[in-house]
């Protein structure tokens, strides 16, 4: 496992020498600062507004930022073919895939974190504080993107770099926001092509367990112990099939 | 004696869509402790594609490789192995320290070993001077010398070398037939593979001739060069007649 973690520290590095994650950097703080104006001159409503599109920017950023650094790991290496002298040293093709996976998990998370960070202290500005639900919202969100990081870095032995993007991100927005309203659309018609289709939703993670925005926007109180930890081990096992197919496909492919 | 690399009845093909390009058609071969070996053959012989097989990057339809009695590409072969590839780019966004501390941890090499480790072998390539210069910013020639930098800073056994004289000029294959010539005085076994028989393979104790996926011959480079007298004007057609008579 030394040999992953090594993987993963070239994964950081090269993001820190990139300068896409900057732009995304400056972007989301952008509209973070334009959002958290905004519900500063309105008068009702104000904190919430800035809680719900403050998370959101902040998800959709985050994501972007794992699908975008970990769909190139692997295209890049065989494309620039800094992949022959990597995989001559005892490297296991497995560790190469945790590696990658890690180093991705670890960027979007610590942008994450980062991002969390300023929210923070703009949310303490406006007079509010940090609740609990908000803490769990925050352990969620860097579950998904480690699963999330294991999706991509698992599609990329399967596919290129734009192709693998698209996939990801759509499955994010889909499984997000119109996940639930299509497997009810799904439930009502009896179709082979929609059991086929609802039996694919039903194995594939479902993202939605890993969202907390809606309570946090209203002020729940945390959700219980049992159900964080059943969602903790529900993305471990998922993330671990992910990782398990995508190094599987990788040993078979010849470089 | 037993050899250091055996490859026996290696068959290997590519498919791109339907086509299918058969790029060895069974050789078999070995290498000695402490031999230079030269792997001869003209551009398309197979070459690559026999030392992609022996590091395990493509897998061979029938026969195999192996290294120090197991599975050429072993784990445990990988710590005793150098390689330096054909065409290799390294991480344009490290410097020469950086890449050789990466690849030295994955060969487990202590920190303060490995720090003198790579001091020493960037001496060895005449990149000190690089040491933290972006590699981006690395000539070809540069590049070309890391790559033979990063071959040995496991202290391997046995190099496997894809055309290591390929984009140098004239000094730089002389600095690459000494650096070779050295590694063997330290007790290497050296595999290395080139499309030419020139100056810099009257070092190898043996070549193997390579064409169109298939072995024309193994021996001794003086049983080849004692054919003529005036050797290096000469190795060159020779190579030449004997394709050229193979393939008539
Ligand atoms: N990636 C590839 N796809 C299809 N054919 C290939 C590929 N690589 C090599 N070949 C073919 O396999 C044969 C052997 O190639 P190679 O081993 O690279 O030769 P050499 O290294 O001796 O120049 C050639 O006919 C070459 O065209
Ligand atoms: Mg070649």
């Amino acid at each position: 496992m030394r040999a992953a973690w090594i993987i993963a520290k070239n994964v950081i590095e090269e993001s820190i020498r990139k300068k896409e994650i900057y732009v995304l950097f400056i972007l989301s703080i952008a509209m973070m600062s334009v959002v958290a104006m905004a519900s500063f001159f309105s008068l009702t409503g104000l904190v919430k507004y800035f809680i719900e599109l403050s998370f959101l920017i902040i998800t959709y950023i985050t994501v972007i930022i794992a699908v975008v650094v970990g769909a190139r790991q692997l295209p890049v290496e065989l494309n620039s073919r800094t992949i022959y002298p990597l995989m001559a040293k005892p490297l296991k093709r497995s560790e190469f895939i945790i590696g990658k996976w890690l180093g991705t998990s670890i960027i979007s998370t610590f942008c994450f974190l980062v991002f969390e960070g300023i929210f923070i202290i703009l949310l303490f500005s406006k007079g509010s504080s940090v609740s609990g639900i908000l803490i769990q919202g925050i352990f969620l969100h860097i579950l998904q993107l480690m699963l999330i990081s294991s999706i991509v870095i698992c599609l990329s032995a399967f596919m290129t770099n734009a192709a693998n993007v698209t996939v990801s991100i759509l499955y994010f927005i889909l499984g997000h926001w119109i996940g639930k309203a299509i497997s009810d659309m799904l439930d009502k018609c009896g179709t082979f092509l929609a059991w086929i289709l609802k039996s694919i939703n039903y194995i594939l993670p479902h993202l939605d367990y890993f969202d907390l925005s809606k309570k946090i926007v209203h002020g729940w109180p945390p959700v219980p112990a049992w159900v964080i930890i059943t969602v903790t081990i529900y993305a471990v096992v998922y993330i671990s099939i992910f990782l398990l197919i995508g190094t599987l496909k990788f040993q078979r492919r010849q470089l | 004696m037993k050899p250091v690399i055996e490859i026996k009845n290696l068959h290997a093909e590519y498919r791109v869509g339907r086509e299918k390009t058969v790029a060895l058609g069974g050789i078999s071969l070995r290498t000695y402790k402490g031999e230079i070996f030269g792997f001869i053959g003209p551009n398309g012989a197979g070459k690559t594609t026999t030392i992609n097989i022996l590091l395990g990057f493509m897998y061979p339809t029938n026969g195999n490789a192996v290294i120090f009695g197991e599975k050429s590409s072993s784990i445990r072969n990988r710590f005793r192995i150098g390689y330096l590839p054909e065409i290799a780019y390294y991480y344009p966004f490290l410097t020469p320290f950086k890449i050789l501390t990466m690849y030295g941890k994955l060969f487990r090499i202590n920190k303060t070993i490995l720090n003198n480790r790579i001091d020493s072998v960037l001496a060895t390539v005449g990149l000190t001077e690089k040491k933290n210069t972006p590699i981006r910013n690395l000539s070809k020639g540069m590049s070309q010398r890391l790559g033979l930098a990063q071959a040995i800073i496991n202290d391997p056994e046995v190099l496997i070398l894809d055309e290591p004289n390929s984009g140098l000029d004239p000094i730089g294959k002389r600095e690459m037939r000494d650096i070779i010539l050295d590694l063997k005085n330290k007790g290497k076994t050296i595999f290395f593979s080139s499309h030419q028989l020139s100056e810099v393979e009257l070092i190898c104790d043996r070549v193997g001739i390579i064409d169109r996926g298939q072995i024309l011959k193994t021996e001794k480079l003086d049983q080849i060069v004692g054919k003529i007298d005036t050797k290096q004007t000469l190795l060159e057609d020779i190579f030449i007649r004997m394709i050229k008579d193979k393939r008539a």
